[in-house]
């Protein structure tokens, strides 16, 4: 039996998004698999409603499981789905995920942060960011057309950050938001 | 020493025992890859990426498999962190106190192997959660209550050992436990109590039997491994009432401290009461972002201006009362008397579509719950550690930490966002100091001034119960009556049961003899 412990990568730890990084999955990896798209709505969340919404209309999404306050529903319904689970959630809601899905087992393929300052949305993500900087309070639908080609299509792989014009903060949103999605149950290849 | 091999361990060697353990519990339950290894992390970790981290993760699925893998760990004197199924978040989550151990994680090892309805109790193994426990005694028709930590996925067994707390009358869980099997550093497998008595049916029902009792050995510790703790569990009440009282000033804290102890002490008000400071108590509803983008602690205006629109106090004060519809209204009496005579007091009952409201009334009534979660959108970025302090539950002592600690989170840019717990003669005072861990500069200072409140606890006579991975030696060293002595018994015992120093060595402070030097 090889552990091969002297060449491994050992995580740098840090945010939530450290696993994530070095994962490299293209659109090699499952691109061309059909792969039941599962949307995780934060509801108190306006922005996590909008993307979801979003993968609702563009007929990506199999199933949309939605998670009140309590955020007790990460718990009870994550750990019973299969496929490609997306979201955008409040940062505590995206950590639970976490948790709970890669102690399962589950691939992370990519986490991007959006964070409201000084009257603006600044986004960290891989690609896009013209798009996303000129959508203003619309920039969820824009991040959920464009996570979709990330996942589905051609995807960009440098980090990359944007800033939107100035623009109002909803009062139901917390300000701080991640969109993550990750692989659960999938064979990989 | 690098961060991915046990301190001391070649590659090669290390390999060899990572075969021998995959060996006992299987390939698929040894766990070497980053991925998987990333569960084990710390997620709110306010020291620099790449600490803590652990080398590798084994998880036994039983009794048996513990012993072996023991033998392995002895034989090659590989360190290890047990590790149960809570996320210990606030206090170091499930990572080792430094990088190369390997996690023994026992989550595998999740079965409830007894609920008695008639004594009020339940046995259970390191993995279960207290929703786990919570569903099940719904599922099998019982009419016992868990007492559950704030966040629901934390483990029984596991929130115990670490003097965790929660908000039923059951709220103290050090006290609420009762009896333990625990498999010591050489695999030899000891029952406390009424367990060493082969046979024995009071197990898990009384602490009391011949000899020292051993079990507070085992929590916070470092000296064995727990596989099976009893916990006890309440009787659904006949009724329940919650309630919560606002006070308009921080200078109320005193008033209510000394209008609350009698009610604790005689145990009219049964429950751990809890006064939660305004921002605390506001972080479930709003961020501070809708109030306020500056740097800097909060100014007292906005302060005023967030209490206002949400209908809040400065200090927000929870409890319930519990048992037959004639004590609770006759306790009600002596309640509202107390704690409705300070100026501006203002009760209520029920709030509508308020989430810390609701969250802590089923906290209250056994019902485990993630809500708590949802104030890490204060600051955004959701970093947190808790420092803990306690003392009893006095008025002017509890005046004295606010200023004092309020004064210091001020002084390193901070808000105050804390909460005081009143058990039957103690007060955990918990101050959550909030951080965006993608900031560093803001981490960095949430480590120093952590850092300083201990010392500055200390100073003032107060010790921490409960404390941060990174702060166990430093806390450790405050508890120095007789030039340590505490200390010293712990690692006098520490040295005889693991002479090879593989348990979670530096625990609580507490390192095998090859350690101590470094710590």
């Amino acid at each position: 039996m090889a552990w091969d412990v002297s060449r491994r990568t050992v995580m740098s730890g840090g945010a939530v998004g450290a696993a994530v990084v070095g994962l490299g999955i293209g659109r090699s990896a499952w691109a061309k698999r059909p792969i039941k798209t599962i949307v995780i709505e934060e509801a108190e969340v306006p922005e996590s409603r909008l993307f979801a919404e979003t993968f609702v209309n563009s007929g990506r999404a199999a199933k949309i499981i939605r998670i009140d306050r309590s955020l007790n529903g990460l718990l009870h319904e994550l750990a019973i789905a299969e496929g490609v689970l997306v979201g955008l959630t409040s940062d505590p809601a995206a950590m639970i995920a976490e948790q709970i899905l890669v102690a399962d087992g589950a691939r992370p393929l990519l986490q991007w942060t959006h964070h409201y300052r000084k009257m603006r949305w600044e986004h960290r993500t891989e690609g896009a960011p013209a798009l996303l900087a000129r959508a203003s309070t619309g920039w969820p639908t824009v991040l959920a057309h464009h996570m979709q080609d990330a996942l589905f299509g051609d995807r960009q792989t440098a980090e990359l950050r944007c800033e939107s014009g100035h623009c109002s903060l909803d009062g139901k949103s917390p300000g701080m938001l991640v969109s993550w999605a990750f692989e659960v149950g999938v064979q990989q290849s | 020493m690098s961060t991915g091999m046990p301190q001391g361990v070649d590659a090669a060697t290390f390999s060899k025992a990572l075969d021998e353990l995959a060996a006992i519990v299987g390939k698929e339950w040894v766990f070497v890859d980053e991925l998987p290894l990333s569960a084990y992390r710390d997620a709110y970790s306010p020291l620099a990426d790449g600490e803590m981290l652990p080398s590798a993760a084994v998880a036994p699925a039983n009794m048996e498999q513990i012993q072996q893998a023991l033998n392995v760990f002895n034989a090659y004197k590989l360190p290890i962190w047990t590790f149960g199924n809570g996320r210990n978040f606030a206090y170091g989550g499930p990572a080792p106190r430094q990088s190369g151990y390997v996690m023994f994680d026992l989550k595998r090892m999740n079965r409830i192997l007894e609920v008695n309805e008639k004594y009020g109790y339940a046995l259970v193994e390191p993995g279960v959660s207290y929703f786990q426990l919570h569903r099940h005694l719904r599922h099998i028709g019982s009419k016992l209550w868990v007492d559950p930590a704030a966040p629901g996925w934390g483990g029984v067994m596991g929130n115990a050992l670490e003097h965790g707390a929660g908000y039923t009358p059951y709220g103290d869980h050090f006290v609420m436990q009762c009896g333990m099997e625990v498999v010591l550093a050489d695999g030899q497998v000891v029952r406390t109590g009424q367990g060493a008595i082969e046979g024995s049916q009071h197990w898990q029902s009384t602490k009391h039997a011949a000899g020292p009792h051993f079990d507070g050995m085992f929590t916070q510790s470092n000296f064995g491994i727990v596989t099976k703790m009893g916990i006890w569990l309440m009787p659904e009440p006949p009724a329940y009432k919650p309630f919560m009282i606002t006070y308009e000033r921080e200078g109320d804290l005193a008033a209510i401290f000394d209008a609350v102890l009698p009610l604790k002490v005689n145990q009219v008000i049964p429950n751990a009461a809890v006064a939660v400071d305004l921002l605390w108590e506001v972080s479930a509803k709003t961020t501070r972002r809708h109030y306020f983008d500056g740097k800097g602690p909060i100014p007292d205006s906005i302060r005023k201006k967030i209490a206002s629109d949400h209908g809040l106090g400065m200090w927000n004060f929870y409890a319930a009362l519990y048992g037959p519809p004639p004590i609770i209204e006759n306790n009600w009496k002596l309640v509202e008397e107390a704690m409705m005579s300070i100026p501006g007091a203002k009760l209520h009952l029920d709030r509508e579509n308020d989430p810390a409201w609701d969250y802590r009334v089923q906290l209250m009534r056994g019902e485990p719950n993630m809500t708590e979660f949802s104030i890490m959108n204060w600051i955004g970025g959701g970093g947190h550690i808790n420092f803990s302090p306690i003392s009893a539950p006095d008025g002017k002592e509890a005046l004295s930490q606010y200023n004092l600690i309020k004064q210091r989170c001020h002084d390193f840019g901070f808000d105050y966002i804390g909460e005081f717990l009143v058990g039957w003669r103690d007060m955990h005072h918990i101050l959550m100091i909030m951080y965006d861990r993608a900031d560093e500069g803001m981490r960095k200072s949430a480590y120093d001034l952590f850092g300083k409140l201990v010392d500055e606890a200390a100073s003032a006579g107060f010790g921490e119960y409960r404390t941060h991975l990174a702060f166990m030696d430093q806390i450790a060293k405050t508890y120095k009556h007789n030039d340590g002595a505490l200390w010293d018994l712990h690692h006098r015992l520490k040295d005889v049961l693991d002479p090879n120093g593989i348990l979670s060595p530096g625990k609580q402070g507490i390192w095998p003899q090859a350690m101590r030097n470094q710590a």
